[in-house]
């Protein structure tokens, strides 16, 4: 490694005060020319929250940045860019409609006259800073004609093409397929090999190992070591990025045998943005748990989609309490079958602009009564509702005053305060304090011990060992049923399953 | 559970509606003073003249009858998370339907008939709305365009048929011949045209605000027109929402046709509907599309035309105050609505 880095960070802290989350708390980390240096680290271990300040995009509570030696200042991306860093995000911002030299130069087109794009420089621009990296792209294809990997080099070329040198990469392969994954990593080592420097921000142990020059851990906000990828291996790894070191078992009760109520035959669905769920078989019965995880981008969005009906699946099928989800009406399965923790909270879940008890109330009483002692009877139910879940907010507050976890509690006392047969939990305790979410996990439990099947789908470890009977884990769209409540199943497994680095 | 620190409390109710409605108030005190001899008469003209005799102030409740349905037709869609800003031609066609339907079938008894009449200009609106309906549902299409367009196409065919093949030769008016004076609206006050229809107008206010706020339907409508998703996420019956309330508003602005056609006129008169769709509108508007609100909201409307129409008789200042004075109704409704819409991220 050259002895001067070209980026370097020294006690970087950043907290979000409208969460208290302490994102990030001490950071160091150094980037040496002509490095890919990985940033790993589980979902909110503050890997993204690092590339945004990085970028510009973000400012840091306190702590230095030095470019070259030189202490920094980033207000804007614009700052970052101008001493050669480029970020590539997780979600493309692309635009679609343009061609790949329209959006390299998106921001600081090439002017003719002063006024109009000077569309051949633009062109030729582009060309020559694909050709520095012997990316075989062309510059007038439009970005909704590429494939995913040839998006990611557009993005690259965008981010380096202003003489750029750092490039950081958030998540790059989410979107990606295996193989197309490895053509962007060969893609870094050439870019690498060219003189420039990566920071590469993932969760995928396997592919980090492969491509990484260096790897800092990132747990919980803290740099936990840096090591070389000789220095590990896979499994290593996985579990050094586990917030919960500790070893827990799983150990629920025996096989229900009850009914089933969510049953998955051979699901196959691709999703063009996301991953393709692959050949998905297995069957969540009455009165227990059973807990899906994945990181994201491996396809658990797609999962939740199909197990609420939103999405139907390519081939195969979904079942609901032995009928095909697609024969069941919409009205009557979320009336009575099925209850939704959804990820999206704010899109799906709740809406926002109403107020807390018209949210409340959105799922009782019956649709047809008019009557003022109908509504009288629906507010009576969604004021209970409320001082369950302990509210001292007024109820006909709009709910968008309320923060995140309190809404949070507000959906999971709609969905599970009243009891149906099947309860889908997408990251139900998501922005939840641990009181909150310990009673969130009893909800579930004891739903499930009056009966109700319950798909939980999480992103957290820790989550899963606490609620689940049965486990699960969904990497890049496939799954792997460790099964059950024998005790052999341990969070050091799951994790290696959930990086990949046991598949 | 406490509101949120990033938690915004929602500002004075009614602020928007009162700021408006200042701005309409001012324009025409403003105006007056500008244009008129005599100030202090023109004044009174147009502020307490409308009150100052009951056929005056029967006649100002009867027109506000006809652009209050509207209103309500509007607020209904707008509930449902759109704009219909085809009230005009859906009322044309009402008023057109009901005349056409009382001529063709002259034997019936009058109640009878006159019921009939306003079914039909019910019936005609909601045909005229139906395309837009059917094209929302179905293929997800916008509503603000496919109203407006299909309205105009209906004004300027109606415009061309009352001047045309349904034109009544012995009249000077361009306008259909006119329906047997049983089937019109009886005069409850003579010489005021006061009829029912302002009943009608407040049922239907009830009847929506009760729907709207009583029902678990109501409410599902209005959840589903601020988030779609989340209705279809709760299972509702997003495709009955995104259909039914298109063809209600083409239904009540039919009606409201209807009652213009069978009351003072009696026949179709071409462009006798006369901006009733953007009055509907903007009444909406000015009552931040409560139903209970709508009613007071016309009346003003209607206080505004009849206090323009009274100064110009009185203190000769031209009918256009009162024009002034519902455009700028007009236009701080609906700066108060974009508002809304920006802070929901919607605009």
């Amino acid at each position: 490694m050259a002895a001067e880095p070209v980026l370097e960070v020294r006690d970087l802290s950043k907290t979000f005060p409208s969460t208290g989350t302490v994102a990030l708390s001490g950071v160091s980390l150094s980037l040496s020319a002509g490095e890919i240096h990985a940033v790993v680290g589980e979902n909110g271990a503050g890997k993204s929250t690092l590339a945004r300040i990085l970028a510009g995009l973000d400012r840091p509570d306190s702590g230095r940045i030095l470019v070259r030696g030189r202490e920094v200042r980033f207000r804007r991306p614009r700052d970052a860019e101008r001493l050669g860093i480029g970020m590539v995000p997780q979600q493309s911002l692309l635009a679609p409609g343009l061609s790949v030299a329209e959006n390299v130069v998106l921001g600081h087109e090439p002017r003719l006259l002063g006024i109009l794009l000077d569309r051949r420089r633009a062109y030729y621009e582009t060309a020559l800073a694909s050709a520095n990296f012997s990316f075989p792209l062309d510059p007038g294809s439009r970005i909704s004609r590429l494939s995913p990997p040839e998006r990611r080099e557009a993005e690259i070329v965008r981010a380096l093409a202003r003489g750029g040198d750092v490039l950081i990469l958030d998540e790059p392969t989410s979107i990606l397929t295996e193989s197309e994954a490895e053509t962007l990593y060969g893609l870094l080592k050439r870019l690498r090999d060219a003189g420039a420097s990566v920071i590469l921000i993932s969760h995928r142990v396997r592919e980090v190992l492969s491509a990484a020059d260096r790897i800092t851990i990132l747990r919980n906000g803290s740099v936990v070591d840096t090591i070389l990828p000789a220095e590990t291996d896979d499994c290593d790894l996985a579990l050094r990025m586990a917030s919960s070191a500790s070893c827990f078992t799983a150990d629920g009760p025996a096989e229900s045998g009850g009914q089933a109520v969510f049953r998955f035959l051979g699901a196959n669905f691709r999703d063009s943005e996301r991953v393709t769920l692959r050949d998905l078989g297995f069957t969540v019965r009455r009165g227990e748990i059973y807990g899906i995880a994945a990181l994201a981008g491996n396809g658990l969005g797609a999962l939740e989609d199909l197990a609420c009906g939103e999405r139907i699946c390519d081939s195969g099928a979904v079942e609901l309490l032995g009928r095909n989800l697609v024969d069941w009406p919409r009205d009557e399965l979320r009336a009575s079958a099925l209850s939704y923790l959804p990820t999206d909270r704010d899109g799906r879940g709740l809406c926002l602009g109403a107020t807390i008890l018209e949210n409340l109330a959105a799922r009782i009483g019956s649709p047809g009564d008019w009557s003022r002692r109908g509504r009288a009877a629906r507010r009576a139910e969604a004021f209970r509702l409320l001082e369950d879940a302990g509210g001292r907010a007024p109820p006909d507050a709009p709910i968008d005053m309320l923060s995140g976890g309190n809404r949070q509690r507000v959906l999971c006392v709609r969905e599970l305060g009243t009891f149906t047969p099947a309860v889908l939990a997408a990251n139900p305790t998501q922005g939840l304090d641990p009181r909150a979410q310990e009673e969130t996990w009893n909800r579930l439990r004891s739903r499930a011990r009056e009966g109700a099947g319950i798909l939980l789908l999480t992103s957290s470890v820790d989550e899963l060992f606490s609620v689940a009977d049965r486990v699960a884990v969904l990497y890049r769209g496939r799954l792997t049923e460790l099964g059950i409540r024998t005790g052999s199943v341990t969070a050091e497994a799951v994790t290696r399953l959930l990086t990949g680095a046991a598949a | 559970m406490k509101p949120g620190k990033e938690g915004r409390r929602p500002g004075f109710p009614g602020s928007g509606t009162a700021l408006a409605l200042g701005a309409a108030l001012g324009a025409a005190a403003l105006y007056i003073l500008a244009a008129a001899e005599e100030p202090g008469a023109a004044f009174r003209a147009f502020f307490l003249s409308p009150f100052a005799r009951p056929t005056v102030l029967a006649n100002l409740i009867e027109q506000a009858a006809a652009p209050c349905l509207c209103a309500l037709g509007t607020a209904l869609v707008f509930r449902s998370g759109d704009f219909n800003l085809g009230g005009e031609g859906q009322a044309y066609a009402g008023g057109a339907l009901s005349v056409l339907a009382l001529l063709a079938a002259p034997s019936l008894p009058g109640p009878a008939g006159l019921a009939g009449g306003l079914a039909a200009g019910a019936f005609a609106g909601a045909f005229v709305a139906l395309p837009s309906a059917l094209s929302r549902r179905n293929l997800g299409a916008d509503v603000l365009l496919s109203t407006f367009l299909v309205s105009q196409a209906v004004v300027l065919v109606l415009d061309w048929a009352i001047a045309g093949p349904l034109r009544d030769p012995a009249s000077n008016l361009i306008a259909t011949p006119v329906v047997e004076a049983a089937y019109r609206l009886p005069r409850l006050a003579p010489p005021s045209w006061l009829s029912f229809a302002p009943v009608l107008a407040a049922a239907a206010a009830v009847a929506l605000d009760r729907f709207l706020r009583s029902s678990r339907r109501g409410l599902e409508l209005t959840l589903f027109g601020r988030n779609p998703d989340f209705a279809v996420s709760m299972g509702f019956r997003v495709r009955a929402y995104a259909f039914w309330p298109l063809l209600a508003s083409g239904a009540l602005n039919g009606l409201a046709g209807a009652l213009l056609a069978l009351g003072a006129n009696g026949r179709a008169v071409r462009g006798m509907t006369g901006g009733i769709g953007w009055n509907g509108i903007s009444i909406a508007l000015l009552a931040g599309n409560d139903p209970r609100l709508i009613l007071p909201a016309a009346l003003f409307f209607s206080w505004l035309e009849t206090g323009s129409r009274q100064a110009s008789i009185l203190a000769g200042i031209s009918v256009d105050v009162g024009t002034v004075a519902k455009a700028l109704v007009l236009l701080f409704a609906t700066a108060r609505f974009l508002g809304t819409a920006r802070r929901k991220g919607t605009a």
